[in-house]
């Protein structure tokens, strides 16, 4: 039985691994970083394998966005910009990579709830039952998020109103 | 623009490497879960040493402050009087300096319904109150000074007066150069409030005290004396309101009444002194029969009934309201009273709907052997007696909650409590570890065991490094991904 719920585990972390290194790298934007999350994702689903061997993706879910959240507040990291904005906020710049250099201005927090929205296409409500947060929260993080990313990048200004996002 | 928020996050998200995992990722999560659950154990075991130990720690603090608890009487939850009573220790009466009361005395005296009160015969200073829920012994550190206190043990009258209900103990204190009244105080031990009230005449020295069986009224006797602690000159007598405590009543008592007569009150207040002609409060109106060695009296409540000491070895004799006295010779009693008895009355039991009959209780005295005992005597004649309460020689004054009292208490045995040590070793004991020094080891050890399955628990947390650090260092291991 032992021997067979390893085999299941590591069948497990085998197939969901780039899944869960994807949305570990979108939290994290940082590959380091995102590798230690997923680890630690996936020690914890080890550790309560058979108690959550029905649904172990959905475990190391939670973990994975609960555990960015954790280690930020944990740590107490400042978001402190390594450039100036007028630099990393270059106009000229493809529009896909000034996306992504606004996210990483986000907070954890902002960043996970975006990650949870908008790649991993869940509804509020869904967002707020894995945080264990409100609804409402989910809402007034979600608007703040965007609106550091309108003050960060002014040229997605058109394409990040809140009336159309929310 | 959702997509495109949704595109751009996919294109961030492809360009992600896949993490690395170690091969044991499973070996040392299972690892993780035996230290988890081996922290977790530890900690509930440090936790019941850290209870038990706290708890270890108060029983025996509150044992400490406690003098002592009679084993069988603890716990039992009913009231009674325990099957014996011991004189505590001489030792625990000492003090420090002249007119102190002894460091193990206790002011406070919410101590509930209590079942006797005494003096201890030879050092004195501060009565003794035993505990009809517990059987705990106290020291009562009385509101008035412990020299008074001292005086009135030794002057040999009833100076303690317990009610009926072991509710409330009443004290009868000489006036003093600081006092020139005397004083009549009570001890409410179901509140703890202590009340003095003075006597209405200036030089009554009260002595002898008697409650009323419904506790509503407290008689007392004693003499009136100078300022300059003169000759007495006279015997008064007064009668207090329990309810109000106030002195309704004092007045100088007829020559023939001293204050060494015993007395008794009814329940509504009449006073009665015992003597050969079984006067009333005014000494003038005769009350019953002649009794020739009489010397105590009593009541049964709402009537007045009197009660003859006598020589257990002649004749006890016990006399009810409108009959004749009953007498009982010793030859009816048990074979160990025979010879050398005397008794005084406790208090009177009523008739109830079982016993048609009122019966009493005695304390019994063996003058020879220093030999006391607490008897209840009942049945028409007062021939049946059933020893209640054995008494050690040491005690003095004894006065006994009698509504406690109970035939069935002969049953039971009360070990002897299990006195505090005294301060001073002797001179061949050595520095030992006491009791409470043991249990502060337990302690000691309960938080240590709860301490460090926190710091293994925490350990990570506490370094504020990145969890499972092992993990990233890159071993020889494959990467299951």
């Amino acid at each position: 039985m032992h021997a067979s719920a390893e085999q299941e585990f590591n069948n497990f972390v085998k197939a969901r691994l780039p899944a869960l290194s994807r949305t570990a790298y979108l939290l994290t934007s940082d590959a380091h970083l995102a590798e230690d999350l997923v680890q630690t994702a996936l020690l914890a689903t080890a550790r309560h394998w058979r108690r959550i061997q029905n649904n172990p993706e959905a475990y190391a879910r939670k973990v994975l966005y609960n555990e960015n959240i954790s280690w930020w507040r944990r740590r107490q990291l400042q978001e402190v910009p390594l450039e100036d904005r007028t630099t990393w906020c270059d106009p000229h710049v493809e529009l896909r990579l000034t996306l992504e250099s606004a996210l990483k201005q986000l907070t954890h927090k902002q960043r996970t709830i975006v990650v949870l929205r908008y790649f991993e296409d869940l509804t509020e409500a869904q967002t707020a039952h894995v945080l264990g947060i409100s609804v409402g929260t989910v809402k007034s993080v979600t608007r703040q998020a965007f609106a550091k990313l309108r003050h960060c990048a002014p040229e997605l200004k058109e394409l990040l109103q809140v009336g159309d996002i929310l | 623009v959702t997509e495109l928020l949704k595109r751009t996050l996919r294109e961030v998200a492809d360009e992600a490497p896949v993490s690395y995992v170690p091969s044991d990722l499973w070996a040392q999560g299972q690892r993780s879960r035996t230290r988890r659950r081996v922290a977790g154990v530890s900690a509930m075991v440090g936790a019941l040493a850290l209870v038990a130990g706290a708890l270890a720690v108060g029983s025996q603090l509150n044992a400490e402050l406690t003098p002592a608890t009679a084993p069988s009487a603890a716990g039992s939850g009913k009231l009674s009087v325990p099957r014996q009573l011991y004189a505590p220790p001489e030792w625990m009466f000492a003090t420090a300096e002249k007119g102190q009361y002894p460091p193990s005395a206790t002011a406070d005296f919410e101590l509930g319904p209590v079942a006797a009160v005494f003096d201890r015969a030879g050092p004195g200073g501060a009565p003794v109150a035993v505990s009809a829920t517990d059987g705990g012994y106290h020291l009562l550190a009385l509101p008035v000074s412990s020299e008074a206190v001292r005086r009135q043990a030794t002057g040999g009258e009833q100076w303690l007066a317990l009610s009926p209900d072991g509710a409330q103990l009443a004290f009868a204190v000489e006036p003093s150069k600081v006092t020139p009244t005397g004083v009549i105080g009570f001890v409410d031990f179901l509140t703890g409030d202590t009340r003095l009230v003075p006597t209405q005449r200036s030089g009554t020295a009260p002595a002898t005290l008697a409650w009323s069986p419904n506790a509503r009224w407290l008689f007392y006797v004693g003499s009136s004396r100078q300022l300059s602690a003169g000759p007495r000159t006279g015997s008064v007598w007064g009668l207090i309101d329990t309810k109000s405590l106030t002195v309704v009543q004092e007045m100088r008592a007829d020559p023939r009444v001293t204050p060494e007569l015993p007395i008794a009150v009814t329940n509504d207040g009449a006073p009665v002194f015992g003597s050969a002609n079984m006067v009333d409060g005014t000494g003038k109106r005769r009350l019953g029969y002649w009794l020739p060695s009489l010397r105590s009296v009593g009541s049964t409540g709402p009537m007045v009934a009197l009660a003859g000491r006598a020589e257990l070895r002649d004749t006890p004799r016990l006399w009810r309201p409108g009959k004749a006295p009953a007498l009982a010779r010793v030859d009816e009693l048990r074979l160990d009273f025979q010879g050398g008895w005397t008794s005084d009355p406790l208090g009177w039991v009523p008739p109830t709907a079982a016993q048609s009959a009122s019966a009493v209780y005695l304390l019994a005295e063996k003058a020879g052997d220093q030999e006391k005992t607490v008897v209840l005597l009942g049945g028409d004649r007062f021939q049946n007696y059933t020893r209640v309460v054995d008494v050690e020689p040491a005690i003095a004054n004894l006065s006994v909650a009698t509504n406690l009292l109970s035939a069935e208490t002969s049953a039971q045995t009360v070990a002897e409590p299990d006195w505090p040590t005294p301060p001073t070793a002797g001179p061949t004991a050595g520095p030992t570890v006491g009791p409470t020094a043991g249990y502060l080891w337990y302690l000691l050890a309960g938080i240590l065991v709860v301490a460090s399955a926190l710091v293994v628990v925490l350990r990570r947390r506490i370094s504020g490094r990145v969890p499972v650090e092992a993990l990233s260092e890159r071993g020889p291991s494959t990467q299951l991904g």
